[in-house]
């Protein structure tokens, strides 16, 4: 059983697609990349999927059950989204913004159990970032920021996790650490993981499965990232001229 | 020192300010009354002399007034913050005062002309029926403009649309009767009565109340929009709570004290500021406590700086409340103000 699957489904906004017939799944244990050229619909396809928007025909599964006969509260205790929405809150540590990843568990005024700091805890330990619990979120770099939100993003314990470019402001370094934290994070749950990304250089070491998406609104080529991502197909998915990708990625 | 010790403290030292802002405000005004008097008169509820008068029917009431309406109009402010999800709005700098003032001032003309008794359940109400007409405008804006001060240029021009017309309304208005409804358009605590009382505090006390209980979803809504949506918050409906209850504080503030500027944008900053906390939990309470204390200082100074003249509170209020709106702005022209 797959967590999640697209069976012909088109995405997009106010019932006009941006990207038809989609057909995929992503499964337990594996990270999910979708890659393509900007504006070819990873986001809406990852929203889409997240339930923050509908899709225009077809259905999402999510557990083989549609994902709009979910209730809100099912449907987010299942799955946990981590999107390029920025954080502008001052005064708040990075325990405070991880803590608020607990929302569904709290109570009425949102008071932490023993329970919730010890996932809080193990969380943010997971990812690396307990040592910078009582600095201040806006203070820590972005490489730091960026694992903070993956804190957060798996404080509610999810099945599966959606997330959006979640490295691409960082430096090569910190994609790594991130990148490292994360594929750990699946390995020790195992979770299905849903990604957008734009690191082609980084693919076949992060994901198990590479959904493309073309730049005519549909799926490309769906398969494992080490047969899929050869320089020919990178030059034609990405619109590159013949030769260019080995001669700056090669 | 721990952060709840901290707030403890801050907590503390807002209410004794408070206290003392309140005896200050008893014993000051045009007519000297000494301590020993006034003790006497608060102790024996002793309302039967003119120094009674003065004390139960003149100054306690406004004194509460400023309490509950100061505070009602920063809590007004933070809700719409929270809704903007930006620290530069408030009800009056985007107009929403000033809606609910032209619709008090249609009524009060109408009440005059017709001759019908006007009483406080239908000024509230027409103040809520103009400011959510003046929200409805900001709203549509808004939509249109994603910039924050494109949407505070359009609340200052709703503003003076609405000033305008009341203007000339008042102008109209029976003789008699321009000296009270001038005053009140220009913002007063002066027209404090204990009828009035009775329908302000309990709303006020319900909107506190509510934001409160709505403190854990505001705090996951700071994160934004999509965040928000992802943890299973009914975004549209917390929206309209939001704008709602916005409205019912600040038209409840406009109703009786007509409108007044400047506390509700600059006193949630400057609660975040002093408690150096962005938890909803904490700021709620403390954006309306620090309210209180600006409207009780700045009425006080309104009226006893030139007296036996008094000032329009908002004369006042600008003079402090301004420059802390300026000092945020420039705190943030790096973003997307």
């Amino acid at each position: 059983m797959s967590e999640i699957v697209f069976n012909k489904t088109s995405v997009g906004y106010n019932g006009i697609p941006i990207v038809v017939d989609v057909n995929f799944t992503a499964d337990k244990g594996r990270i999910s990349a979708l890659i393509g050229p900007n504006g070819a619909g990873k986001s809406t396809v990852l929203k889409t999927a997240a339930g923050l928007i509908k899709p225009v025909s077809g259905q999402v599964l999510i557990r083989d059950k549609a994902i709009d006969s979910y209730s809100s509260a099912d449907l987010y205790s299942i799955l946990s989204v981590m999107m390029t929405e920025r954080v502008k809150v001052g005064f708040m540590t990075a325990f405070d913004v991880v803590r608020v990843g607990r929302y569904r568990y709290t109570g009425i005024f949102g008071r932490l159990t023993e329970d919730d700091r010890s996932v809080i805890k193990e969380s943010m330990e997971m990812i690396g970032v307990w040592d910078l619990r009582d600095r201040e979120y806006n203070t820590l770099s972005d490489g730091q920021k960026q694992r903070v939100l993956l804190a957060r993003a798996i404080v509610s314990e999810p099945g599966i996790l959606i997330m959006d470019e979640p490295a691409s402001f960082l430096d090569m370094g910190r994609k790594i650490e991130f990148f490292d934290a994360l594929t750990e994070y699946v390995r020790e749950k195992n979770i299905a993981v849903l990604i957008s990304m734009h690191e082609v250089e980084l693919i076949r070491k992060v994901a198990d499965k590479v959904i493309c998406i073309g730049q005519n609104g549909r799926i490309d080529a769906i398969g494992q990232a080490k047969e899929l991502i050869s320089p020919e197909y990178m030059e034609k998915l990405f619109g590159m001229k013949k030769g260019k990708y080995e001669e700056y990625f090669g | 020192m721990s952060k709840n010790r901290r707030y403890a403290i801050l907590y503390t030292i807002l209410i004794l300010t408070i206290i003392l802002l309140v005896i200050i405000n008893i014993l000051s005004g045009s007519v000297g009354i000494g301590i020993k008097d006034i003790l006497t008169i608060l102790l024996n509820g002793d309302k039967s002399g003119v120094n009674g008068k003065i004390i139960f029917d003149i100054r306690l009431p406004r004194i509460i007034e400023a309490i509950f309406l100061g505070g009602a109009l920063a809590l007004s402010g933070y809700l719409l913050q929270t809704f903007f999800l930006n620290p530069i709005a408030g009800p009056y700098i985007l107009g929403i005062s000033s809606g609910a003032k032209l619709f008090v001032a249609i009524l009060m003309v109408c009440a005059l002309k017709v001759g019908f008794a006007m009483n406080s359940i239908m000024l509230v109400i027409a103040a809520f029926i103009g400011s959510l007409i003046a929200t409805a405008f900001v709203l549509i804006v808004s939509v249109r403009v994603r910039s924050m001060s494109i949407l505070i240029v359009c609340g200052v021009m709703v503003g003076y649309i609405c000033s305008a017309i009341t203007e000339f309304l008042v102008t109209f208005a029976d003789d008699s009767n321009i000296v009270n409804l001038h005053n009140w358009s220009l913002g007063t605590f002066s027209s404090a009565g204990w009828s009035d009382a009775s329908i302000y505090i309990p709303i006020v006390i319900v909107g506190i109340l509510t934001a409160i209980f709505m403190s854990k979803t505001i705090e996951a809504y700071n994160f934004g929009e999509t965040y928000a949506g992802s943890l299973g918050i009914n975004i549209y409906g917390f929206r309209v709570a939001l704008i709602v209850l916005s409205s019912v504080l600040s038209a409840t503030v406009t109703a009786f004290a007509g409108p007044v500027s400047f506390v509700g944008i600059a006193m949630p900053h400057v609660a975040r500021n002093i408690f150096k906390s962005e938890k909803p939990l904490i700021i709620i309470p403390a954006s309306f406590l620090l309210g209180s204390v600006f409207c009780l200082l700045c009425d006080l100074l309104a009226r006893s700086l030139f007296a036996p003249i008094e000032l329009s509170i908002s004369t006042v209020t600008a003079v402090f409340g301004a420059p802390i709106v300026i000092s945020m702005m420039m705190g943030r022209r790096n973003e997307n103000v």
